[in-house]
């Protein structure tokens, strides 16, 4: 039995529609509703996270994610980022860790970069895309193919520069230059953002 | 401080940050930079992640547990607990739901609280008053650790008819020796085998009326024994010793007759192959004098008397009852001693003498040196290293020679070794730096059935106004390609393909002539690399494939061709 997936992706757009009252600065005061609630709204992006990362153990890696977040909860500065993003990034730092540790590699990573374009371009409009996640997967289109590839496989699969490289026959000094670069165009993109809502 | 993340060096050190975790060093430049605390570059990853993930519904089971292990979850302090850790939530109010009042009044129950807790008689949590109403304990002696005859009856303390009244636990513990009491007084030792040790908790000892033993009588027979008897009672045999009066006849018959362990037979003594035997040095006169023995030592007797040893003690020399040193009371006269009893004085220094050596004849002795007549010494000295120095001077002279010889050989031999490995080592080839360009002008100029032939274009936009040649060496297999004004490709989005059509093979399955890349518009002379020989060259053609090329081509684009005639 799963949660209701439709539920998340109403909340999660309408998120990007009407502005939601924070829910992390609940939690941080300890409103047992607030964490029901976050999970609600959260929960199925961050096993999704998760999936995509740890295809195997994504359950372990899941409850150390929220385990961090009620911890981290009171760090949130909705100044600076939406929640999504402010989760998606404590998500993301605790899944480099677990693989950092355990030096695992994706399960299937021969089929990362054939799909990655074809992510990308279907995903622009992802149902959990907030703000942030709008105008990054803009940026993400403007990219080029090659900064596309190199970046969506290093962010969203925690593929390292040389495991990069190896997969796509790129020379590594090019496949840093295409992360590094990639990146500095999304943060561009979300920063110009922020300042237009500002 | 905060530093501007504009900053190149910054932006490169944040942007690495969010992709792959730093390193020391690089942490302390970003701090240095400070704009350590800026986690732009963070969250635009995270909007990445967030942009391009498909949603999937996060399992139930997997909910309630993040649940269990949330905070306020069932009241648990999650900032105290370890991280998966659930701990039972405190019960809010009386599961019983009844109230002290309704047990007790509350004048009881102060005074309950009030009256101290009866504490334990012992370790069992029987009070005190059941185990003064309890009657004494029974405990059960083992006979074969009772030895009656050794006390006699002015020594025996009264007996408590009704049973012994000792503790359990001071009836199970074995006393402690004193070995003060186990020893005659006057320096007697106890005949060979009939130490008493501290093993034997009854024998030897002096009872004490606490520790009052029961008589023989009232031990039951038949019991076994609580605690193993000593081992020379179990090679004793009987268990009941003989009346006291014969075991002291024994004894002094026994310590009457010393027997010389060299006369003992080998299957009486246990000891029989024992290397030496201690005597005293030389005895002393006035121990023999003094001895009250009637029956005097003969002379070789008398160099080595019967010396109890340690060993020996353990084990009896003859199936008799155990004699034991009986504690005499103060006051006592103390009963006449044989001779062979006498202890030797401990400040008298022992020789160890082996029995192989004949005692008949005297030991040798050394004369003595006149320590005064130096003219003597010298003689004596003179004598011995007339003796002697031939032989050390020989190994002097010999030795420091033959070790040098030995390491000159050794040295030699290293650099004989050397030198031949010098020797026959092949000398390595001048490197020399080749390109394909250069290697290609060498076939041309040493192969014989090389063909040169140029390159066709066709409408592909890639190969539009390229222009080069090939060679082939049909003999050697090999060949290169020479492109001018090919369109460079990037490998990441397809790459160029040779095909080598075999007249002898199927046309529709070429050989594979490898993938390359151009990187520049200018001249590119690639090196052909087939993958199956080619027996009779037909058609060279260059297609466009996706990376890392293909097995079978679909020639949607054929960039040049090269067809021989």
């Amino acid at each position: 039995m799963y949660v209701s997936d439709r539920m998340v992706r109403e909340d999660v757009i309408d998120e990007r529609r009407v502005a939601l009252p924070p829910l992390l600065a609940r939690v941080a005061a300890g409103d047992v509703s607030a964490v029901r609630e976050v999970l609600s709204r959260y929960g199925n992006l961050v096993w999704s996270i998760a999936r995509r990362f740890e295809p195997s153990d994504a359950e372990d890696a899941v409850q150390e994610i929220f385990l961090d977040l009620w911890k981290s909860a009171g760090r949130y500065d909705a100044s600076l980022g939406t929640e999504v993003t402010f989760i998606a990034t404590i998500a993301r730092r605790r899944l480099i860790d677990r693989r950092r540790t355990a030096r695992r590699r994706p399960a299937d990573s021969g089929q990362v970069a054939e799909v990655v374009l074809e992510e990308v371009a279907a995903d622009g409009t992802s149902p959990a895309a907030s703000a942030e996640a709008s105008k990054a997967a803009a940026a993400l289109d403007r990219l080029r193919p090659e900064q596309r590839q190199v970046l969506v496989l290093s962010t969203c699969h925690g593929l390292s520069h040389g495991e990069i490289s190896q997969q796509t026959g790129m020379p590594l000094g090019t496949v840093k230059a295409h992360a590094r670069r990639g990146l500095i165009s999304i943060r561009a993109a979300l920063l110009g953002v922020q300042e237009e809502e500002s | 401080m905060k530093g501007d993340p504009s900053n190149p060096r910054a932006e490169e050190l944040l942007a690495e940050r969010a992709l792959r975790p730093l390193d020391d060093k690089e942490h302390w430049e970003l701090q240095q930079l400070g704009v350590d605390a800026d986690e732009s570059f963070d969250r635009a990853a995270a909007a990445v992640v967030v942009a391009t993930t498909v949603i999937e519904p996060i399992p139930s089971a997997l909910v309630e547990r993040i649940l269990a292990t949330a905070p306020g979850a069932g009241g648990i302090d999650w900032r105290r607990t370890l991280p998966g850790v659930v701990m039972p939530a405190p019960l809010a109010s009386d599961t019983m739901r009844v109230s002290a009042d309704e047990l007790a009044p509350a004048t009881e129950i102060m005074q309950a609280q009030h009256e101290p807790e009866p504490e334990p008689a012992n370790k069992l949590g029987v009070p005190a008053a059941a185990v003064e109403t309890l009657p004494p304990p029974v405990i059960k002696r083992p006979p074969a650790i009772v030895a009656p005859s050794l006390v006699g009856k002015e020594d025996k303390p009264s007996v408590d008819p009704q049973g012994p009244t000792l503790p359990p636990e001071a009836a199970l513990r074995p006393p402690a020796t004193d070995l003060s009491k186990t020893i005659v007084p006057g320096g007697a030792v106890p005949a060979v085998g009939r130490v008493p040790t501290g093993n034997n908790p009854a024998v030897g000892r002096t009872p004490t009326p606490r520790q009052a033993l029961p008589p023989l009588s009232q031990v039951p027979s038949r019991e076994g024994p609580a605690t193993p008897p000593p081992r020379d009672v179990l090679r004793e045999g009987p268990a009941t010793p003989p009346p006291r009066e014969v075991i002291r006849n024994r004894a002094s018959a026994e310590s009457a007759q010393p027997v010389d362990p060299r006369n003992r037979p080998s299957s009486e003594s246990p000891y029989a192959g024992t290397p030496s035997v201690q005597a005293p040095y030389p005895a002393q006169p006035q121990n023999r004098q003094s001895s009250e023995s009637p029956q005097p030592y003969p002379p070789q007797q008398a160099l080595v008397p019967h010396t109890p040893q340690p060993q020996q003690a353990l084990v009896p020399r003859t199936p008799q009852p155990p004699v034991v040193a009986q504690a005499q009371p103060q006051g006592q006269a103390r009963t006449p001693l044989p001779q062979d009893s006498q202890p030797f004085s401990v400040q008298q220094p022992l020789m160890t003498v082996p029995l192989s050596r004949d005692r008949s004849s005297p030991i040798p002795v050394l004369p003595a040196e006149p320590r005064d007549d130096l003219s003597a010494r010298r003689d004596i000295a003179r004598r011995r290293s007339a003796e002697t120095v031939p032989l050390r001077r020989a190994r002097r002279t010999v030795l420091p020679w033959l070790a040098a010889a030995a390491c000159l050989f050794v040295a030699g031999g290293a650099v004989w070794w050397a030198y031949q490995h010098t020797q026959a080592a092949p000398v390595a080839p001048p490197v020399v730096a080749t390109t394909p360009a250069t290697e290609r002008a060498a076939l041309l100029a040493n192969a014989t059935d090389t063909t040169k032939i140029t390159w066709t274009v066709t409408p592909d936009a890639a190969g539009r106004g390229a222009t080069g040649d090939v060679v082939w060496s049909p003999s050697q297999q090999r060949g290169f390609m020479r492109f001018v004004g090919l369109t460079p490709n990037d490998p990441t989005q397809y790459q160029y393909q040779l095909w080598i059509f075999d007249k002898t093979r199927d046309q529709a399955f070429p050989v594979d002539g490898g993938v390359f890349d151009v990187s520049s518009t200018g001249e590119v002379v690639v090196a052909i690399n087939p993958k199956l020989k080619v027996n009779d060259l037909g058609l060279f053609a260059v297609t466009i494939e996706k990376p890392g090329g293909v097995v079978v081509s679909k020639r949607e684009r054929i960039v040049v061709t090269a067809a021989r005639t």
